[in-house]
């Protein structure tokens, strides 16, 4: 794999000719990703039952569980917008920034997750099981992320495309 | 170092003299710690944190740590190739399906085979009268030269004082470098002699009025379009987007009918604003005949519709003095919100123009597609519409028109076809009044190809016999309501009544002669 390094080192628009992941560099998706996180933390704060320590976990474990249904699970082009089937094997993250890694947009859906486990770990005031099982969630979601993943399938994970026939 | 090792005393003092380095700083660092408060009890309580629970803390200062390793990484660019979703039998069966497309079409079938066999070729200047190849001259009625100016000895000298002047082209679109001079020129004398606001230049006939109706209508705004209108019409109607709807062709009735029912559906459903024009041809490119325009504007004025009129052919034809279908039906220029022309049909020249009030031709500088992005007229041609409106305009435009007004007279007279014949001219609304009478069989239940083959016959008889015409040419896949198959015949000011009257003998004998 040779290594191909961007001058371009701030967000850029309209670069990515993928209409399929293009929204994701739009203008307001950094906020909007926070604000789903807020949404869903008030949520199950208002769900009566629960405290605020598990409503921090149930917080975490969703959005993480969540990203890696849309992002690393959901494959190919769900929306036909006319660009043939050449990403159909490729997952949402594998799609984003025209198949670049480290580009600003995947740092910073990398950084929230960790972001958000340091926060949710301190509220939850280190409570054992609380933790691994954020813990467990951050790793499964980062592990995901990491360059060495691009197209790798573990466990016969969506493997429909790549070994047909 | 050497030194240091063998040495066991000078071991000693260096570690002493280290010793003393540490605790001279710790001691300052100590000191000035106590000046900043809460210092020590914040050390303490990491350091506590950090005791109760060492691998927790680890964990996170190695999250932490991994984080900004990922943060600095440089973007770059997964370049495996994108995987080829079909499979080996999908290939295969696509490579077997695919048939390449001619390089050269087919022209073997009857309708192509016509039109090239049917192509006349002149030699020399096209005129009222044309030489043909083989050397002989024939009476040209298949060129809209309605005035005979097209290659008048003034506009010929002028458009080679342009070439000299301006050279041959513009080599840009008008809102870049190709305005010249004689552009704003043309524009001040087409808005004078319309007697409009403001006029705008374009640099193609057709695609004047299939910018214009784009420009000024968008998704889900509202077209009403006659249903003969020519190709150019329809294609503007096609690129603007907008709902078109058709009426009956020149049928006010159908019409009314359409607009009120457009009316009491917007009634049911709430009115929505939207832009609405009504656009119509004041001379039927298709059917020669000239188009209601009192009712039509009595019915936009009722309904609130803007109307859009095509002039390219009447521009110079009807009227005393040439101005156009509202001098000849003596209606005010300002019930007409957009006139739209040709300066390649009577003016002999090229281009195409827009004559309306100040903020609509100002809208059309950056919303008008071809004016937008088309070179400008070259400066010759412009030079030569200057002229021929000079012409136009003088009293020489007037005899002109005249002469044309009796040749049309003259030539109808003897082309009526008695009992036997087995032609048809076609009648329409005050259609006597226009240069374009178009000829057709009177048995029309045959099929159209062999209709165009016995017109394309009448037609040849024509030519040998010396007078030129040729049958009306459609692009049948593209056409909206395919008219019927006619001989467009185009008189001209440049002949003699005659001329023009023994050019209709011969094509009425060619008519008998071929189908009697």
């Amino acid at each position: 794999m040779t290594k191909e390094t961007y001058q371009l080192k701030g967000k850029c628009y309209g670069t990515d000719a993928n209409p399929n992941s293009g929204w994701i560099n739009h203008k307001g998706m950094w906020i909007t990703n926070i604000i789903i996180i807020v949404i869903l933390k008030t949520a199950f704060t208002i769900i009566p039952g629960i405290s605020p320590e598990i409503s921090w976990t149930l917080t975490n474990v969703v959005y993480n569980l969540g990203s890696l249904f849309f992002f690393h699970w959901v494959m190919g082009t769900p929306f036909e917008l006319n660009q043939g089937e050449e990403f159909g094997g490729l997952t949402l993250w594998e799609q984003m920034d025209d198949r670049s890694e480290f580009t600003p947009t995947k740092k910073y859906l990398t950084a929230v997750p960790v972001v958000l486990f340091l926060i949710s770990s301190f509220q939850t005031k280190y409570d054992l099981t609380q933790f691994i099982i954020n813990f467990a969630s951050l790793v499964i979601i980062l592990i995901a992320r990491l360059p060495f993943m691009h197209e790798v399938r573990i466990f016969g994970i969506n493997k429909r495309y790549s070994d047909e026939e | 170092m050497d030194e240091i090792i063998q040495n066991p005393a000078k071991v000693y003092e260096t570690i002493t003299y280290l010793m003393n380095y540490v605790q001279k700083y710790t001691a300052i660092i100590s000191e000035y710690s106590k000046k900043i408060p809460y210092t020590t009890s914040f050390v303490k309580y990491i350091f506590n944190v950090v005791m109760a629970n060492p691998l927790r803390i680890l964990l996170e200062v190695a999250l932490i740590i991994f984080l900004i390793v990922y943060i600095r990484k440089d973007r770059y660019k997964v370049t495996t190739e994108l995987r080829n979703q079909l499979t080996e039998k999908e290939i295969e069966e696509l490579i077997d399906e695919w048939e390449p497309e001619e390089l050269v079409p087919d022209i073997s079938d009857d309708v192509r085979q016509l039109e090239l066999e049917s192509v006349p070729t002149l030699k020399g200047i096209v005129g009222s009268k044309s030489v043909l190849e083989d050397g002989s001259t024939v009476l040209n009625l298949a060129s809209n030269n309605f005035l005979g100016i097209s290659n008048d000895k003034r506009l010929l000298e002028k458009a080679i004082a342009g070439v000299n002047k301006y050279g041959v082209g513009t080599c840009g679109p008008p809102g870049f470098y190709g305005t010249l001079d004689v552009h704003t020129d043309l524009e001040k004398k087409i808005a004078k002699f319309y007697g409009t606001e403001s006029a705008l230049v374009y640099a193609q006939g057709f695609s004047t009025i299939s910018s214009v109706i784009p420009a000024f209508l968008k998704r889900g705004d509202l077209l009403i379009c006659d249903e003969l209108c020519n190709f150019a019409i329809q294609k503007g109607a096609e690129i603007s987007r907008s709902n078109v709807r058709f009426f009956k062709h020149n049928d006010m009735n159908d019409l009314e009918e359409l607009l009120e029912s457009i009316h009491i559906n917007d009634k049911k459903k709430g009115t929505k604003i939207t832009r609405r024009f009504i656009v119509t041809e004041a001379i039927f490119y298709n059917t020669g005949e000239l188009c209601n325009l009192e009712k039509i504007i009595e019915l936009k004025y009722k309904y609130k519709y803007r109307l859009i009129l095509d002039e390219s052919l009447s521009l110079g034809v009807l009227g005393k003095t040439g101005r156009g279908i509202t001098e000849h039906l003596g209606i005010p220029v300002d019930k007409i919100e957009i006139f739209v022309g040709s300066l390649a049909n009577t003016l002999g020249a090229a281009g195409g123009y827009c004559a309306s009030n100040g903020e609509i031709v100002e809208h059309q500088v950056l919303n008008g597609l071809a004016y937008c992005f088309s070179a400008s007229l070259p400066a010759p041609l412009t030079l030569a519409s200057i002229g021929a409106f000079d012409i136009v305009d003088s009293k020489e435009g007037v005899k002109c028109i005249q002469q044309l007004h009796e040749n049309n007279k003259s030539f109808r007279e003897v082309i009526k076809p008695s009992k036997k014949d087995k032609y048809v001219v076609y009648q329409g609304f005050k259609s006597e009044d226009s240069p374009i009478i178009h000829l057709s069989l009177k048995n029309n239940d045959m099929p159209r190809i062999q209709q165009e083959k016995l017109l394309q016959k009448v037609v040849d008889e024509a030519i040998k016999e010396g007078v030129l015409i040729s049958r009306a040419k459609y692009i049948l896949a593209q056409e909206k309501n395919v008219p019927r198959s006619t001989i467009a015949v185009n008189l001209t000011a440049g002949l003699t009544k005659e001329e023009i009257e023994r050019a209709a003998v011969v094509i009425k004998d060619s008519f008998r002669k071929v189908l009697n």
